[in-house]
């Protein structure tokens, strides 16, 4: 092999070796440096006990924390709130509790993520960053609270719920799942 | 693309920059000696680029440096990355020792390389504090250990150590300012420090070109050729190798995480391997000389190093060969044998080995804490102190093992000096009943034997009904279901299976216990029996009635008045639970421990 012949073979293999170096190295470190890119393995979302359906009062929607294990990287906190849900009761179903006219929503907005609230004439939902508005039913209004198109893509997300007896207290209590959705969309998709 | 690099060119004139590395030159050509140099620089690099990436997930604090190294371990590519970062650690100072041996070797510190001598030396003990500032970093037993002796070390310094001392820990005892004190150390002022005086270290390189012989004919007038790729490549090579090796043992072993730090876990502090011979030679040298194995002696050995070049001045080449010769071989075999008589002396304490292992076990056992319920916020330290297989035996020594034992069938477990109560071990399970419920085994040394209760009514009513029985057979069997049923009250979890099993068995048990074997005559038994005379047998061995008798046990449920043998109360008063012996957290701990509840990964209990 001649002089210049041996040269690129010897700088094709330093390339080489260099470029194992560097997986080595770079492949761990790029792997965890966008590991808060991947999709969170959050906690099976299940029913949590929310209320009596009792002391849910008639058509006046009420906001009710969801308590649980509220995850934060490496530390849990235990029993903290890690949601708001509005619940709209209609009149109490005696004869059968389960057939109760009942709407759950995230307290979410679906715009940008704001806590809704109850608008000042208490008849609409309304989000205090952008004054999105819906109605008690969760649709979305055309036109914002203050005036102005609705900046909201949908209506407030709707959340799975069960209405069931405590087996030893004979009470009727709401059950909820509580969810995530993602944001801005006009479809409802969870988060996962 | 040749044009575009014209066109950087013409604006940055980046070539010239670079001309040094592209037309850098080796002289009297490549040698493997050169590589040395070349792999700690690439170690460096790693070291930095790992380091960097670490820092985004790490949190300074006692309540959460541990989680968060934890942490890391479970995030992809985490483990592996922390890994590298420490085995490079310690390939760095073994590179160093290399690159040492053979600069004294080739007397590479000749003039003009004085610059390239001094630097290098520096860089030494920069690196090695360097890396003593990061080994507590995750807030572990070990690492927090470590660097509260290295601060005294450090203290012992006349004048100027206990301020650094005092700046290094961030007070008296270590804690969070240690950690962000160290923080900053290792992730600010120490990598400054070291790239300084390692850029001064390499433009010196350049400009008088590494020396390869201590012949100074070879190194001006050798023939040149490129650096690259002629040395490029074995320097890759050395570096694939070394790194090869790390990621192997970062791949086998990964990164150690010992359980997180608390004053209150038995551990035995060990130097890193590379204070080890200073660590051995501190042990002929004690009091007031201690000082000497400590400060004095790696001040001497850096001096001595320093002012080499004059030495190799003042003699003859071939003295100064004989000298340097001399040099590598000494330090290398003291500090050689020093090192090995250090371990050899541990590998052969088995006490010390004990040690070891029940901090692995404590980490290991801490990480699996972690990974099954998260960490709770008061931070990683509650996870074994409130972990009752930890907690357990540490408590039952302390309280109990004065006089009961607690010792599987084998002989294996916490043996008192002298025994005088009950073997406790497997309490309230069906085997343990059915021996108090043995006539011979109740005054066995094992159950009641060494107690007063041998001259008691329980002795003498069993001795009556087993000698007195007309079918001895029989009385077993009713014995056994009795046991049965008592067992149940317990509910322990390693009979839950048996509880729902042998309903038949434990309702015959309970029919028994009201009924024909009278023990309700003396011991209350749900709504059977009157409490006074002898231990409630409702709910017998479960938490609340554990809890009852270690907190009082001459309360009217168990011995009341002189029936109770020794046994004090531990928590008499649950008014006033810091008057009591043991505290309500460290009962519940015990009582668990007793009971074999706590949380175990699904294959060790089956």
């Amino acid at each position: 092999m001649n002089e210049t012949g041996r040269r690129s073979f010897l700088k094709w293999l330093s390339g080489l070796l260099g470029a194992t170096v560097a997986a080595i190295v770079g492949i761990p470190t790029v792997s965890f440096a966008i590991s808060s890119l991947r999709k969170q393995t959050s906690p099976q979302a299940s029913l949590r006990r929310v209320v009596r359906l009792g002391d849910l009062p008639q058509d006046r929607p009420v906001m009710i924390p969801i308590v649980g294990d509220l995850e934060d990287a490496w530390t849990v906190y235990a029993d903290e709130p890690i949601g708001r849900v509005w619940l709209a009761r209609g009149t109490l179903d005696s004869a059968d509790p389960t057939k109760t006219p009942l709407k759950v929503f995230s307290a979410v907005c679906p715009h940008l993520g704001c806590t809704v609230q109850l608008g000042s004439d208490g008849k609409l939902f309304v989000c205090p960053c952008h004054n999105a508005a819906f109605k008690f039913d969760g649709e979305r209004i055309a036109v914002c609270a203050g005036g102005g198109q609705n900046p909201s893509p949908r209506g407030m997300d709707p959340l799975e719920y069960k209405i069931v007896q405590d087996g030893a207290t004979k009470d009727w209590w709401v059950e909820v799942k509580y969810e995530q959705f993602e944001l801005g969309k006009p479809t409802i998709t969870p988060l996962t | 693309m040749a044009s575009f690099c014209d066109w950087l060119d013409a604006r940055t004139d980046y070539r010239r920059y670079f001309a040094p590395i592209r037309n850098r030159g080796v002289v009297g050509g490549p040698s493997w000696w050169l590589t040395s140099g070349s792999l700690l620089l690439w170690l460096f690099v790693i070291e930095l680029i790992t380091g960097l990436a670490l820092m985004a997930s790490y949190s300074p604090s006692m309540a959460s440096a541990w989680a968060s190294v934890h942490f890391i371990d479970q995030t992809p590519g985490g483990a592996f990355l922390r890994g590298i970062h420490f085995y490079t650690s310690h390939a760095l100072i073994l590179a160093f020792l290399a690159h040492l041996i053979r600069v004294v070797l080739t007397a590479a510190f000749r003039e003009p390389r004085e610059l390239i001598w001094i630097t290098g030396l520096l860089l030494i003990p920069l690196t090695i504090a360097w890396t003593v500032t990061g080994n507590p970093l995750s807030a572990n037993v070990k690492g927090m250990a470590q660097i509260d002796v290295e601060g005294k070390i450090v203290a012992s310094t006349p004048v100027i150590g206990p301020t650094i001392q005092r700046l290094l820990i961030g007070g008296n005892a270590p804690g969070n300012l240690t950690l962000t004190h160290l923080y900053f150390l290792h992730v600010g002022m120490m990598p400054v420090l070291v790239f300084l005086v390692l850029g001064l270290h390499i433009t010196q390189v350049y400009r008088h070109a590494a020396s390869i012989s201590d012949d100074n004919d070879r190194n001006e007038q050798g023939n040149v050729q490129p650096y690259w790729p002629n040395q490029t490549f074995r320097n890759m090579i050395v570096l694939a190798f070394v790194l090869g090796v790390i990621a192997y043992l970062t791949w086998r072993f990964g990164a150690p995480l010992n359980a997180p730090a608390d004053s209150s876990l038995t551990h035995t502090p060990r130097p890193e391997w590379y204070f080890r011979w200073l660590f051995e030679l501190r042990r002929y040298l004690t009091g007031d000389w201690e000082f000497l194995a400590t400060v004095i002696l790696p001040t001497v050995v850096l001096a001595y190093f320093l002012l080499l070049p004059a030495l190799d001045r003042a003699l003859s080449r071939r003295l100064s060969a004989g000298l340097r010769i001399l040099t590598v071989l000494i330090g290398a075999g003291v500090v050689g044998s020093l090192t090995w008589i250090s371990f050899a002396r541990d590998w052969e304490d088995k006490e010390y080995m004990a040690s070891e292992q029940a901090t692995r076990d404590l980490g290991a056992r801490a990480k699996f804490l972690a990974s099954r319920g998260g960490l709770p916020v008061e931070g990683a330290i509650t996870l074994l102190r409130n972990d009752p297989k930890t907690q357990g035996p540490v408590l039952y020594r302390r309280h109990c093992a004065a006089c009961h034992p607690h010792t599987n069938e084998n002989g294996e477990g916490i043996v008192p000096q002298t025994a005088s109560a009950p073997n406790l071990y497997s309490f309230g399970t069906f085997t343990w009943i059915e021996g108090v419920l043995d006539h011979e085994k109740f005054v066995s040394p094992q159950y009641f034997g060494k107690t007063k209760l041998v001259e008691g009514d329980m002795a003498s009513k069993l001795k009556e009904m087993f000698e007195g029985a007309k079918d001895a057979s029989q009385l077993k069997k009713q014995m056994a279901a009795a046991a049965r049923a008592l067992s149940a009250e317990a509910k322990l979890p390693s009979q839950a299976e048996a509880d729902k099993r042998d309903t038949a068995q434990i309702a015959e048990g309970v029919k028994l216990i009201q009924g024909d074997l009278s023990c309700t005559e003396c011991h209350k038994y749900g709504e059977e029996g009157e409490l006074g005379s002898a231990p409630d047998l409702t709910g017998y061995g479960s938490r609340e009635w554990l809890a009852g008798i270690i907190s009082d046990p001459k309360h009217e449920r168990f011995y009341p008045d002189d029936r109770n043998d020794r046994m004090p109360a531990f928590a008499s008063d649950p008014q006033q639970p810091q008057q009591n012996v043991l505290s309500p957290r460290e009962l519940d701990l015990l009582v668990s421990w007793l009971r074999g509840e706590w949380k175990e990964e699904p294959s060790a209990t089956q």
